[in-house]
């Protein structure tokens, strides 16, 4: 007896299987890993170049900074030109074997930079073409980490808005059961409109967002329509209806 | 270095350590990076017990199960095929294994597997719900489970129910942990033995520590 019947309805299967969840998901966590690796070798090679340039290093201890100033050359010549630090250095010798191993680093830093606006950047295009509603009440970013968060947007659907609300705060909502403080937000603290409102309404802010992303979502997936104007109107009324009413 | 049967197919190869292999059926490819042993000619994959529950019975002490050459079995659980690959060993070109996997990421390198290896025939469904493939499977000698789900037991009887000959051998991988995380293993495995009572003769239960941590492996016959 031949299986290929078997093989092909089973890729049939995992290719059905396959959706965009995922893929959010695992750009995602790309992106996350691409910044993590970004900042681990910036703050080696920043501490290797202390060893060479202990006056360039201690002034340039941003990354944005510092890789400007070594973007072009690392020789301690054009470093002290840029900066106006003096050329007689207390550090190592600097050779012309590590100055091309510096401005090899250098490099890839820039490069894995630029990998990670590309990643962002295609997130916030699917983003924007899978959930428009969504990601016009949350931004890419925020849909995108709710979405992997949460488990997928069928998970999300099913949720009630209070529990989107403290998605990303499960310590402490586990923790409430024995202190009887519950949070009031969680990653829905990054939003645009709760960082603006002052600490006493982040709370209710949050509520709000929280169940007008409720309804973003589930129009998203069940209905597949672009509302993102309709909702986005509703929600700034009832966020503004919140502050007067606080006094805000 | 001395080879000793275990059952066909399987075998303990004695050298400064004992070393249980499957003699392969196919290739002497290493499916997921095991060592290839030639004797006499003949080519033996090591069958990790860290990997395999099934492997792991055996070095626990499991000495005869009735499995052999051209034997249909049910493998609900299969994922990437590690086991499943020395199953297909054991029952040979002739034999037929059903292996069923849920999730489509594990489910890859199964139909990747199957497609070197003829007598795999994958399905990717869930095992919750046999009726899905139950016009495709036909009736089985062996049903082998390994699933960390709660309701794993429901799962088993199920199966077992449709697709499992009488008189033949169920293999049952029980996870603790999965079932009842506050109940001793012990107390769990007695009371999932209880609910299987009345189906299967239990034939054997291996506690599988420590080659995999809360496992144990029922074999089970059905009456």
């Amino acid at each position: 007896m031949d299986n290929s019947d078997f093989i092909d309805r089973a890729r049939h299967k995992i290719k059905q299987g396959l959706s965009d969840d995922d893929l959010i998901k695992r750009l995602l966590s790309f992106s996350d890993s691409l910044e993590k690796g970004e900042n681990t070798i910036f703050e080696q090679l920043h501490d290797l170049y202390f060893l060479y340039y202990p006056e360039a290093a201690s002034l340039l201890a941003e990354r944005d900074k510092f890789i400007d100033a070594l973007k072009e050359a690392c020789d301690r010549n054009s470093v002290s030109g840029k900066t106006g630090v003096r050329g007689d250095s207390m550090g190592y010798d600097l050779e012309d074997s590590e100055i091309q191993l510096l401005s090899m680093s250098v490099n890839e830093i820039n490069n894995i930079s630029d990998l990670k606006k590309l990643v962002d950047e295609r997130l916030r295009e699917i983003m924007r073409a899978k959930y428009p509603n969504t990601t016009a009440v949350l931004g890419p970013e925020l849909a995108a980490e709710m979405l992997s968060l949460s488990g997928g947007s069928h998970s999300l659907i099913n949720m009630p808005s209070s529990k989107i609300q403290v998605i990303g705060a499960e310590k402490a909502m586990f923790a409430a059961r024995k202190r009887k403080l519950t949070p009031k937000y969680g990653i829905i603290y990054n939003h645009a409109v709760t960082m603006s409102v002052p600490d006493r309404l982040k709370g209710k802010a949050a509520k709000i967002i929280a169940a007008y992303a409720s309804l973003a979502v589930k129009t998203d997936v069940l209905s597949r329509q672009d509302k993102s104007g309709e909702i986005l109107e509703k929600m700034s009324k009832a966020i503004d209806k919140m502050r007067k009413k606080n006094g805000n | 270095m001395e080879i000793k049967r275990v059952i066909d197919g399987v075998y303990w190869l004695n050298g400064k350590r004992r070393t249980l292999v499957t003699k392969s059926a196919y290739s002497d490819k290493p499916v997921y990076g095991e060592k290839i042993f030639k004797y006499e000619g003949k080519i033996y994959r090591e069958w990790v017990p860290y990997r395999s529950k099934f492997a792991a019975a055996f070095y626990r002490g499991l000495n005869g199960v009735d499995i052999r050459d051209s034997y249909k079995v049910l493998y609900l659980g299969a994922s990437s095929g590690t086991t499943v690959s020395h199953v297909s060993d054991i029952v040979g070109v002739n034999g037929q294994i059903y292996a069923v996997e849920i999730a489509e990421e594990m489910a890859v390198s199964l139909v990747l597997l199957s497609e070197e290896r003829k007598n795999i025939f994958p399905i990717v469904d869930d095992a919750r719900k046999p009726e899905n493939y139950s016009s495709i499977v036909p009736k089985c000698d062996i049903l082998y489970q390994d699933v960390a789900q709660r309701d794993q037991t429901g799962i088993f009887i199920k199966n077992s129910d449709i697709f499992l000959k009488s008189g033949k051998i169920g293999m049952f991988a029980i996870k603790t942990r999965s079932i009842d995380v506050s109940l001793e293993p012990r107390e769990v495995i007695r009371n999932e033995t209880q609910k299987l009572k009345s189906k299967f003769d239990v034939i054997k239960s291996i506690d599988l520590y420590p080659y995999q941590k809360d496992h144990s492996l029922l074999i089970l016959r059905k009456k």
